[in-house]
């Protein structure tokens, strides 16, 4: 398929260190990529060899039907004809130039009116009008990070590259940023490649995602697929315990929602600002799942513990860890829970046995599920295919 | 005072300045930013001047620029004039003099700017000259006012290098130094005097101005919280 990008690489630096791997990103529409993994597990090297800021020693680049690399052809483009936008870690504006001047900074080549206009646009996009004439030593981190949002978009970029875009900003600011980020995407229609190593951000921001660790692309699929389908016990692991499920809020009644997961249905306590939100991915750490033997009691009004939420599953599995025992079920999604061996003992939990899973409204976390493409909503439609 | 000399110095210096700012500026950004191992054999030359006696470096560039060596033959296939003693000659010597002063605040300042904000410019579309000119210069400006300042004071002050190849012809080659040298030869300590003092003041001055600048202007990247 040409309508994509194409990246298959090896670098490695004499140092140590490195990436190796493959993955694509959809062309035509706005989605994220979200590449995840642990600080030092070659991330950056990976967007920076895309940009063309680093020249792998084997690979093949291919954007569309554009080749950016190909080394046994021996072709390599300079990331000044590559048109990607670049947002990096520290924002790295200059500081000699004006917020105005670092955005007006890639349209040289642009006639002055044209020029003044494109910066005005994104003054306002950004929402940084007036800031125009300030230096970037004056700006808060969140101001900064839009600055060099604005600056990485001005030359209408065809790919942008954002390296650990809400790293080193307050909690208000991610946020912003995160819309912003989104909004702006969507206003280009652009594609995005974002680093992160933080899970809240993948599920916060992605549409799709690459897991990296020590140098290698271990799985690049949709958030669902690597989720719920880890290709290996490494990759799990870095997705880290929790449970994560694809969920939608029905009902928000004060302060507690009905998410609806599957063909079950959760309780969960939302803060003032998830009340909107309809898409979640609901997180759930397994040391949170109480396990009762037997599956009888899920109706509601039988309750004889205050825990919201009881789920009747089986269980598929049981994995001895170090100090516990990890159950899984099958409550219509894969669950996992943590009980002790004493705990295993006194229920006598076999694989195949009945259950039910207790679980505080409080203990469900719900991430407002950030996919530009929308990914299982409703009937299916993707608002980025209908362009 | 000796006027004549004031003068001389001072247009040796302005042009020796001038020169080097051209001469120096791609050749301290080949050797802050270049990757061959040539590399170290150039930094190793460019700063050979500053350990070398003036004598022994006015020698060599006197028999460089002489009648039997080819440069000073296709100087004078091209000028119809010959280089030592005269100012073109000066200016020669005065520039292979000074060239560790303009070069080395320069090397330093350009591998001081932020390589991302040089990445930054490259993924906007600026080519590397157009990268130099819009971004590593002007955060580089005070290195190369305090590299101006260093090569014109150090111009005006050499003493061993003009003797070896300009000589001591008035108007032409006889520099400030030289003429207070003359002076005190002379006896004449009061007129060397007066022409020390001012030499005295003028470098003074343009230290503190050189100090001044050298503090970082930009002290604004990166700013860790």
């Amino acid at each position: 398929m040409a309508d994509e990008v194409l990246i298959r690489i090896e670098k490695r630096y004499p140092t140590g260190g490195g990436i190796r791997g493959e993955m694509t990103v959809p062309l035509g529409v706005p989605s994220v990529t979200v590449v995840f993994g642990p600080s030092g597990s070659g991330k950056t090297t990976l967007l920076r060899c895309i940009a063309g800021l680093e020249r792998p020693e084997w690979g093949l680049i291919r954007f569309g039907p554009e080749v950016w690399l190909d080394t046994d052809a021996g072709l390599w483009v300079p990331p000044q004809r590559r048109r990607v936008g670049f947002v990096f870690q520290d924002d790295v504006l200059f500081p000699h130039r004006t917020v105005r001047e670092n955005i007006a900074y890639g349209l040289r080549k642009l006639p002055r009116p044209e020029r003044d206009r494109r910066v005005t646009e994104l003054l306002k996009l950004l929402d940084i009008e007036a800031l125009a004439d300030r230096y970037p030593r004056t700006l808060s981190g969140g101001q900064r990070r839009r600055v060099a949002l604005a600056r990485a978009l001005a030359p209408g970029p065809r790919l942008l590259l954002l390296d650990e875009p809400l790293t080193g900003l307050d909690a208000s600011a991610r946020q912003e940023i995160q819309r912003l980020i989104r909004q702006v995407l969507t206003h280009a229609g652009i594609p995005a490649i974002l680093v992160t190593h933080d899970r809240d951000e993948v599920l916060a921001m992605g549409d799709r995602m690459a897991v990296v660790l020590d140098g290698v692309v271990l799985q690049v699929g949709t958030l669902a697929e690597v989720w719920e389908r880890p290709a290996s016990p490494a990759v799990a692991q870095a997705l880290g315990v929790e449970n994560v499920l694809r969920g939608r809020v029905v009902d928000v009644n004060g302060t507690l929602a009905t998410v609806a997961v599957g063909d079950r249905r959760l309780y969960a306590v939302v803060s003032e600002d998830l009340r909107t939100v309809r898409d979640v991915w609901v997180v759930l750490h397994p040391r949170d799942v109480l396990i009762e033997k037997g599956g009888s009691s899920e109706s509601e009004g039988d309750f004889q513990v205050s825990a919201r939420n009881r789920l009747v599953g089986r269980v598929t599995a049981l994995v001895p860890e170090e100090t516990v025992l990890r159950v899984w079920l099958d409550c219509g999604f894969r669950l996992a829970a943590v009980i002790t061996y004493p705990a295993r003992e006194d229920l006598d939990l076999r694989v195949g046995d009945v259950v039910t899973a207790i679980v505080k409204a409080s203990a469900v976390r719900l991430v407002p599920h950030g996919s530009l493409q929308m990914e299982g909503r409703g009937n299916g439609v993707t608002m980025g295919r209908a362009r | 005072m000796d006027w004549v000399a004031i003068r001389l110095s001072l247009r040796l210096a302005f042009w020796t300045t001038a020169l080097l700012l051209v001469i120096g500026t791609p050749l301290a950004y080949w050797l802050a930013f270049g990757r061959t191992t040539l590399r170290r054999l150039v930094e190793a030359l460019v700063a050979l001047p500053l350990v070398l006696p003036p004598t022994v470096l006015g020698f060599y560039i006197l028999m460089a620029t002489g009648p039997q060596s080819p440069l000073g033959r296709l100087y004078e296939t091209l000028t119809g004039r010959r280089l030592p003693f005269s100012f073109q000659g000066l200016l020669v010597a005065s520039i292979v003099y000074s060239l560790p002063f303009a070069v080395q605040p320069l090397v330093t300042a350009f591998r001081g700017v932020d390589r991302r904000l040089m990445e930054a410019a490259w993924c906007l579309g600026s080519g590397r000259l157009e990268t130099f000119f819009r971004v590593v210069l002007p955060l580089s400006w005070p290195s190369v006012i305090a590299a101006s300042a260093l090569t014109f004071a150090h111009t005006i002050g050499e003493f061993g290098v003009v003797l070896m190849v300009g000589g001591n012809l008035p108007g032409v080659t006889r520099t400030v130094s030289i003429a207070i040298y003359d002076e005190v030869q002379a006896l004449n300590y009061a007129a060397a005097g007066q022409t020390a003092l001012v030499l005295l003041v003028f470098s003074f001055v343009v230290l503190t101005i050189v100090y001044s600048l050298r503090r970082d202007v930009w002290a604004v990247w990166p700013m860790k919280s």
